[in-house]
């Protein structure tokens, strides 16, 4: 008995496998199938010494992977009538100095190159590069909103999640702006700051632009005054512009 | 590729031979493999899965790594299946990796679980639908 079950078992096992996945395949296409029907129990396979490596074979079909989303881009809707984009310098000018509008989407984010302003010091005072971190460079995830600054939020599941936007009427672009999540080090940011996210929209925020063209707005505080201000991610400080 | 090959067989290599990792694929269609004695190393922020049959490998590339007290989380951005003679990348959707780096048992925040010292626990889930569990001491760290 005991041969049979180490031996014998697995191989009826491997056996049943292609008989399986078929019978499932049917039961998913069937139409008349209720939605809320209980789903049987995942059949756990043990894998065999001999099946090669790991079965992805799902993943790994030969049909194209889905695209990856770019975070890095933010998501464009055309939010007036189409009409020919005036040159950004001159946009900026026109523009009103208000952190409601992200004139600059070139680069690596809405004003890029343009947060020259003072540094608003950690008021915890961090010892140096990447200090907040334990020494460890935080380098962006591509596949989170805000490269995994704000939390592990994946950007393909992030549709029902909104938490206020920024519009760039200039260049129509929406910047979405989501619920960071505790412990992320943005959250770690706003704590050391004081500051509390709200959703953005409103006028008269502090507006955080964060790795990836992410962005979050705050109440402001006697610390942070309301306007644009640019994560410094090595340090954990905020530039004004 | 060559070099991608030459590097699973360094690290499977270079491994000791106590490998007790596990790694659960659960299908999008339920269906459930559980793999043990999983060697597991960690290079840089890079997590190297070999089969214990040494036929395959998983490559998972981490980024955004941050401390929750002494328990280091990172996401992982890339996933690619090394096997039979060809990569295979796999799209991914979301996932976390907790490494306990320390020497000694650190509690998982917001958790009644314990992560032994250089023990990992990660998760991701495919675009396919595909959820993977990982866990177990790495059996080296390279940072």
């Amino acid at each position: 008995m005991n041969r049979f079950v180490r031996y014998a078992l697995p191989s009826l096992l491997i056996l049943a496998v292609p008989t399986g996945t078929l019978a499932q395949h049917r039961q998913g296409a069937s139409a008349g199938r209720p939605v809320s029907a209980p789903r049987p129990a995942p059949q756990i396979r043990q894998a065999a010494p001999n099946t090669g490596g790991f079965d992805f074979s799902h993943d790994i079909s030969t049909r194209p992977p889905a695209p990856q989303p770019r975070p890095a881009v933010a998501p464009q809707r055309p939010v007036t009538p189409q009409q020919p984009a005036p040159p950004r310098s001159g946009a900026r000018q026109t523009t009103p100095h208000t952190y409601r509008h992200a004139p600059n989407v070139a680069g690596t984010g809405p004003y890029s190159g343009h947060f020259q302003g003072p540094t608003i010091t950690n008021p915890h005072h961090w010892n140096g590069s990447w200090s907040w971190n334990r020494g460890v460079v935080w380098q962006p995830a591509p596949i989170y909103w805000g490269g995994g600054f704000w939390g592990p939020l994946a950007v393909a599941a992030l549709s029902g999640a909104l938490f206020g936007s920024i519009v760039d009427d200039q260049d129509q672009v929406i910047y979405p702006s989501y619920p960071i999540e505790p412990d992320s080090p943005g959250a770690q940011l706003l704590d050391n700051y004081g500051l509390t996210q709200t959703p953005c929209g409103p006028e008269n925020l502090v507006v955080i632009w964060g790795p990836d063209n992410s962005v979050i707005c705050a109440y402001p505080n006697n610390v942070v005054s309301p306007g644009n201000y640019e994560v410094d991610p090595s340090t954990l400080t905020l530039v004004s512009q | 590729m060559l070099a991608s090959f030459v590097a699973i067989l360094l690290i499977a290599a270079i491994s000791p031979a106590c490998a007790a990792g596990v790694t659960r694929v659960q299908q999008a269609d339920g269906s459930v493999r559980l793999y043990r004695d999983v060697r597991m190393n960690l290079r840089g922020e890079t997590l190297w899965l070999v089969s214990a049959d040494h036929q395959g490998a998983l490559e998972i590339v981490n980024g955004a790594c941050s401390f929750l007290g002494e328990i280091q989380r990172c996401y992982p951005t890339a996933v690619t299946l090394h096997q039979h003679g060809s990569s295979h990348p796999i799209t991914l959707d979301s996932g976390t990796v907790y490494l306990n780096l320390t020497r000694s048992p650190v509690r998982l925040r917001h958790s009644w679980r314990l992560l032994a010292p250089d023990n990992v626990l990660a998760a991701f889930h495919t675009t396919h639908g595909t959820f993977v569990t990982v866990q177990g001491h790495l059996d080296s760290v390279r940072r």
